[in-house]
């Protein structure tokens, strides 16, 4: 299991996208390497063993199970609406590693994001006691939520506070157009691995 | 029942690799995989030029 390692349980659809971004860019400034299924599949994985795979990997998890509703599929499909059950299926997943994966997975540590703090008591009640904290589906309250509670469970004081990383996120949407631009994408269209390589090397050179 | 874990859910971490270090002293990692749309060079030169011309250059 990695102490550097953070993973990313939310959902991938265009609409969640300026969220996900801005996790990632929380856990890349804090000094953590940011872990999710969008990464590559280098030995051929099924997508649940992949998971499997990366949550062993993982001391962190961040999980957002505010996409927990019902929705619409394909028109003329009668059996929706159904629920999304990927994330809390992952979040099972992870309590599960730290409950039965013996001293060293034991270690982990886990947040829990809603749309607000007590929703979550209507559909997944089993989880109360747990860390859960309320995002009110906006990018600011998620960043700075998100930057407090990883210095707090790290125990690093370097990690920058609430509004520090806000400012500076703030900073980086800026120039993420300048960056996609030169390679003709727009920041709806950069990829996964480009999006953490844009993020790490404009923390990196921003500090020279 | 036998509830051991794994043996490589037992393995604590290597060093995870530092591309560079903020000015408040946070090491940033080097991500685990490549990028895909770039090199690594081109985006070291993409992001030294949007410095260039941005007004926010601290950390």
């Amino acid at each position: 299991m990695n102490a550097a390692d953070v993973f990313i349980n939310c959902p991938f659809s265009r609409d969640y996208d300026t969220h996900f971004k801005a996790i990632v860019f929380v856990v890349i400034r804090s000094g953590f390497n940011p872990r999710c299924a969008r990464e590559d599949d280098d030995v051929g994985d099924i997508r649940y063993e992949k998971i499997c795979r990366i949550i062993a990997e993982c001391k962190f998890g961040v999980h957002d199970i505010s996409y927990t509703g019902l929705y619409d599929g394909p028109a003329g499909d009668a059996d929706f609406p159904l629920p999304r059950f990927n994330m809390p299926l992952e979040l099972g997943l992870f309590l599960g590693a730290k409950k039965f994966g013996g001293d060293v997975q034991a270690k982990k540590k886990i947040v829990v994001f809603d749309r607000d703090e007590h929703r979550f008591r209507k559909f997944i009640s089993d989880i109360s006691g747990s860390d859960i904290k309320a995002h009110n589906n906006n990018t600011t309250d998620l960043i700075t939520t998100l930057a407090t509670w990883l210095r707090h469970v790290s125990q690093r004081r370097t990690v920058p506070g609430p509004a520090a990383m806000l400012a500076e996120y703030r900073s980086f949407t800026e120039v993420l157009p300048v960056l996609c631009a030169s390679q003709t994408l727009l920041p709806e269209e950069v990829e996964y691995h480009d999006y953490v390589w844009m993020v790490s090397e404009w923390m990196r050179q921003r500090a020279q | 029942m036998n509830m051991q874990a794994p043996k490589s859910f037992q393995k604590e971490d290597a060093r995870p690799k530092v591309l560079g270090v903020t000015k408040d002293g946070v090491k940033i990692l080097r991500p685990k995989f490549p990028p895909k749309n770039f090199t690594e060079r081109e985006l070291r030169d993409a992001v030294a030029k949007a410095l260039e011309t941005s007004p926010a250059k601290s950390a």
